[in-house]
C-alpha cells in the first residue's frame, strides 16, 4: 500500500472519511435511483477528500451519490494512488482502441477530432454516424462498468465557473492545435510524428505550470 | 460493418479510461503536480497506449487499405507552425486548470457530476469558436491541395 504512494507526501494525503450521506445530489434535489450496493460496501468505498481548496465534490460509483466534501478543507488536493498496473492495461485498452481503429476503418482515434466534427458544419466524408457512434460507446462504458458494480470514483471540482473556462481553453487550443492527448499524445507518438511529440510536450508543459501556479502559488 | 467498430472502438477507449483511473481529474492533476502530490500513473497510461496503437500503425502502415473502409485517412500535415504551439499551449493551461481533456470529460458525461457537464458544453463552445474563427480566413493557411483549413485543422485529434 505504502509502495504505491511514494511520492505522495503524508502532510498533503486528505484521510479517508466516511461521511454521512448529505449529499450534492440530495441539495441540488436530483438524487438518482441508483443506491444498489449500499450496505456492503456502500459510503466505505467513499474516500472523500478535499480539493480545489474549498471544497471538493467525491463520489463512489458504489452508490451513485455526489459527496460533498466542502468540510474536508485541510488539504488543497487530493490525494490519488499509484496504479501502475491498471494504469498500463487501461492504457493498452486505449491503444487498442486507436490501433482497431486505424487498421479497420482507416481512421484515427482522436477525441476532440471525433467531438468537433460532430459540430457542424459536417464534412462530407461519410464518418458522421461512425464519430457518434464512437461517443456513444465511449459513454457508455463507464455506464457497462458500474452496471458490473464496478466502482468508479471522480473527484470534479465544484468550482463551475473555473470548469467553463477550462472548457472553453480545452475546446479551442484542441482545434487550433490539430488534437488532444488522443490524437497528438497517444497516436502522434505512435506514429512518431515530430508535430505531435512538439504538441504533446507544449501541452504537457503549460498544464505543468498551470498546476504549479494554481496549487502551489496561488 | 464499419459502423460496428466504431462503437467498438468507442467502448474500448472508454474501458481504457476507466479502468487507467483517468476518468478521474484529481489523477491526472496528480500528475501534473510534480511539486505536491504526485501520481505517476498517466505515464504508465500514455505509456501502455502508444505501445499498443505503434503495434495497430505499423500493421496500417503496411496495408494498402483499411480491413473494411476504402483509404486510410492519415493525418496530412507533420510541420511545426504556430497553430500547433499556440493550440496546444492554450489546451494545457486548459487541461491544468480542470484535470479534464476532451476523451475523459465525454466519457464521464453519464457519471453526471455537475462540473463535468458545465466543463463539455464550455468545450464544445471553445470548438466551435475555433472552428468559426479558422473558417472564417482559410485564405491565410489553405495554400496547400486539397483541403481547407478547417478539413486540416480535423486531420488529427
Amino acid at each position: 500500500m505504502t509502495v504505491f504512494r511514494l511520492g505522495v507526501k503524508p502532510s498533503r494525503r486528505a484521510r479517508p472519511t466516511t461521511l454521512t450521506r448529505t449529499s450534492f445530489a440530495q441539495q441540488a434535489g436530483f438524487v438518482r435511483n441508483r443506491s444498489r450496493n449500499i450496505g456492503s460496501f456502500g459510503t466505505k468505498r467513499c474516500v472523500i477528500a478535499a480539493k480545489f481548496g474549498k471544497a471538493g465534490l467525491t463520489r463512489s460509483r458504489t452508490d451513485g451519490y455526489w459527496l460533498d466534501a466542502s468540510r474536508e478543507t485541510r488539504s488543497a488536493m487530493t490525494a490519488t494512488t499509484f496504479t501502475p498496473w491498471a494504469s498500463l492495461l487501461g492504457g493498452g485498452l486505449i491503444g487498442l482502441s486507436a490501433a482497431v481503429l486505424i487498421v479497420f476503418n482507416g481512421r484515427i482515434a482522436g477525441i476532440s477530432d471525433i467531438v468537433g466534427r460532430l459540430l457542424p458544419p459536417w464534412s462530407r466524408d461519410g464518418g458522421l454516424a461512425g464519430r457518434a457512434l464512437f461517443v456513444a460507446g465511449l459513454v457508455a462504458a463507464p455506464l457497462l462498468f458500474e452496471a458490473g458494480g464496478y466502482a468508479i470514483e471522480q473527484t470534479v471540482s465544484p468550482k463551475l465557473g473555473l470548469l467553463a473556462l477550462a472548457g472553453v481553453l480545452v475546446g479551442f487550443g484542441t482545434i487550433i492545435g490539430n488534437g488532444c492527448t488522443s490524437g497528438h499524445g497517444v497516436c502522434g507518438l505512435a506514429r512518431l510524428s515530430s508535430r505531435s511529440l512538439v504538441a504533446t510536450l507544449v501541452f504537457m508543459a503549460t498544464a505543468v505550470v498551470t498546476v504549479f501556479v494554481t496549487r502551489h502559488l496561488a | 460493418m464499419t459502423l460496428l467498430v466504431y462503437a467498438l472502438a468507442g467502448l474500448l477507449f472508454g474501458s481504457g479510461l476507466v479502468i487507467s483511473g483517468m476518468l478521474d481529474p484529481a489523477k491526472v492533476l496528480n500528475f501534473l503536480d510534480f511539486a505536491g502530490s504526485w501520481d505517476p500513473s498517466l505515464a504508465f497510461v500514455l505509456g501502455g497506449a502508444v505501445i499498443v496503437a505503434a503495434i495497430g500503425f505499423r500493421i496500417a502502415a503496411r496495408r494498402a487499405r483499411p480491413v473494411l473502409a476504402r483509404q486510410f485517412h492519415w493525418p496530412s500535415r507533420s510541420d511545426i507552425d504556430a497553430r500547433v504551439l499556440i493550440g496546444p499551449a492554450i489546451f494545457g493551461i486548459g487541461w491544468g486548470l480542470s484535470g479534464f481533456c476532451p476523451g475523459p470529460a465525454v466519457a464521464s458525461l453519464a457519471l453526471l457530476a455537475p462540473g463535468t457537464i458545465v466543463f463539455v458544453v464550455a468545450l464544445i463552445a471553445g470548438m466551435a469558436l475555433a472552428r468559426w474563427i479558422l473558417d472564417r480566413k482559410p485564405a491565410s493557411d489553405a495554400a496547400q491541395g486539397e483541403d481547407t483549413a478547417l478539413a486540416r485543422s480535423n486531420a488529427l485529434g
